[in-house]
């Protein structure tokens, strides 16, 4: 049997994690889903005559999304803070990748597409409630009502240039690994803890660029997204220096894909490190 | 089975283990005994793959346990001082556990529930702890696994549970496997054990089999003054003096294990002359 990944065994550990968890996880959507009918009503009550406008129901989505996310990936593997649990975990006969790929799968994936099912079955049904009731109470103040329909939170609007919407996704996978990481390397106030990290090393990022890379340059500004076009100022507008095209390309690739696949790689030498 | 060699291990400045060197082979029952904090935990987290050693080796059934392995996991059960136990019905257990162990015997954990007197159908919230820690005895002892490592397995349990445990104890040897239980309550380990190993400040002080011990000493009580100052070891009881003498007639005797780990600790080097003899 491979020491690494065996699909049975990982099945079989799946399946345990599933069981053991289970009564947990279906209360946390449980919960999940009271807490987006409370402010779905709440939205109701606030904006009667068009409550659910589609930059509310992509906000809603991904704001939801992401703090319900990230907060289940960082109590993931909250069970190392405990020294029975974490012995426990650490001693089911399993490689650190099969679990690495069980968290992954529930904290990332099956997250993800239940928080996706809940939604909208509570959007669809608010959706309904609201044009059921709404209207009459509309025709009574003798204010316009808008029609409301569920939105697709995945496609951008058509006047828009770009799907950001998916590129919010995106940034959400990786955040998301960004917290299951946090949850093994802080076994406690993990999740802020994880939230400082990520904020700590945003700031680093952007005060790398603007006060040490902006210094080494001449005088001038980047003009591209992915920093390797550079205009200079002092001379000439159409003076610059930029990379080849490839670099970009790679620079771009790795940076919209390449997060997550990192963060889970550090996550697996450091579940394959830990020490109780 | 296991053999560790030169082992270092210390929690940041703290040194536990400066040079251990150990040996445990299978068919045995170890007592691993010692004071609080001497390291008896953290040699058997060394020897699961929980700890990784700063210096020296330890190889369990070939494997490097810190690897942490999946052939090494399934080898080796380990029933911590302070244990989980997962939220699910002792059947469920089985039903989830049994895969990863490939000699699991369902008929063995069967027997040892009903000789812990636990219902199969028991939900875990309603065991207590001592219940729960005989399930996991029961689980670690079914998965029959060629290591099997249990730190104070007593702890918690009351004097029937610990009667029962003794009892499931000595009906699960066989010569393939290799069980060390660790402890500081030695009197739970009387009847059960065929080798002891004390362990103190991190290095082993004692390290002999039941019958080599029995063999060289000899254990009982006395009122003769004479016999107390020839003794090895001596301790005023209400029955009389307890003592260990030198066994030079090859008398039988029984072996009090809380005795000779005092003896031990309190005055090793003339205990140790009598084996070095």
């Amino acid at each position: 049997m491979n020491e690494h990944f065996h699909f049975k065994r990982w099945g079989l550990l799946v399946q345990k994690h599933w069981r053991e968890n289970r009564k947990k996880y279906l209360l946390s959507l449980g919960a999940i889903a009271g807490l987006l009918i409370i402010w779905f009503s709440i939205m109701m009550l606030a904006e009667q005559h068009n409550p659910y406008s589609e930059e509310w129901q992509v906000s809603t989505f991904y704001v939801g999304l992401a703090l319900t996310g990230w907060l289940f990936a960082s109590l993931f593997f909250g069970e190392m803070a405990g020294g029975p649990k974490a012995m426990h975990y650490l001693s089911v006969p399993a490689s650190a990748l099969e679990k690495l790929l069980c968290a992954v799968l529930f904290a990332t994936v099956l997250f993800t597409v239940c928080y996706v099912a809940i939604f909208y079955l509570v959007d669809m049904t608010m959706v309904q409630v609201a044009n059921k009731v709404l209207p009459g109470w509309a025709a009574e103040k003798n204010v316009i009502y808008q029609e409301q329909a569920v939105v697709n939170v995945f496609r951008a609007p058509v006047n828009e240039d770009g799907n950001y919407y998916y590129w919010l996704f995106i940034a959400f996978i990786h955040t998301q690994a960004a917290f299951l990481l946090g949850s093994i390397n802080f076994p406690a106030y993990s999740f802020v803890k994880t939230t400082v990290s990520v904020l700590l090393v945003f700031l680093f990022f952007v005060l790398y660029v603007s006060q040490v890379l902006i210094n080494l340059l001449p005088e001038g500004t980047y003009v591209s997204p992915d920093f390797t076009a550079y205009s200079l100022r002092s001379y000439d507008y159409r003076k610059g220096i930029k990379l080849a095209d490839w670099i970009g390309d790679t620079i771009t690739f790795l940076f919209q894909y390449g997060w997550a696949p990192l963060l889970w790689s550090v996550t697996y030498f450091r579940l394959k490190e830990k020490e109780v | 089975m296991i053999t560790i060699q030169d082992l270092q291990f210390s929690y940041k400045k703290r040194k536990v283990f400066n040079g251990l060197s150990l040996q445990l082979h299978a068919g045995h029952i170890y007592g691993l005994l010692g004071k609080n904090g001497t390291g008896k935990s953290t040699l058997l987290r060394n020897i699961a793959g929980l700890l990784f050693p700063d210096g020296g080796s330890i190889r369990v059934l070939h494997h490097k346990p810190g690897e942490r392995k999946p052939s090494f996991l399934r080898d080796i059960f380990m029933v911590a001082e302070e244990f989980y136990l997962p939220d699910l019905r002792p059947e469920l257990l089985v039903k989830y556990y049994a895969p990863f162990y490939p000699n699991f015997n369902k008929q063995h954990f069967d027997h040892y529930l009903k000789e812990f007197e636990i219902p199969h159908d028991n939900e875990p919230q309603q065991m207590s702890y001592g219940q729960k820690k005989k399930v996991l005895i029961s689980l670690g002892l079914a998965a029959n696994t060629p290591v099997l490592l249990m730190d104070e397995p007593t702890n918690g349990l009351d004097i029937m549970s610990k009667s029962q445990f003794r009892r499931v104890m000595a009906g699960c040897i066989d010569d393939n496997k290799c069980i060390v239980i660790s402890t500081h309550q030695v009197k739970d380990l009387e009847n059960l054990i065929d080798r002891i190993t004390i362990i103190d400040e991190g290095r082993i002080l004692f390290d002999q089999t039941i019958e080599n011990i029995t063999r060289r000493l000899s254990f009982g009580i006395t009122f003769n003054q004479e016999d107390v100052q020839h003794a090895l070891y001596s301790e005023a009881s209400l029955r009389g003096n307890a003592v260990i003498m030198a066994n030079t007639e090859g008398e039988e005797s029984k072996l009090d294990l809380e005795l000779l780990y005092k003896a031990i600790i309190l005055n090793r080097a003339s205990i140790q002359s009598v084996f070095n003899a």
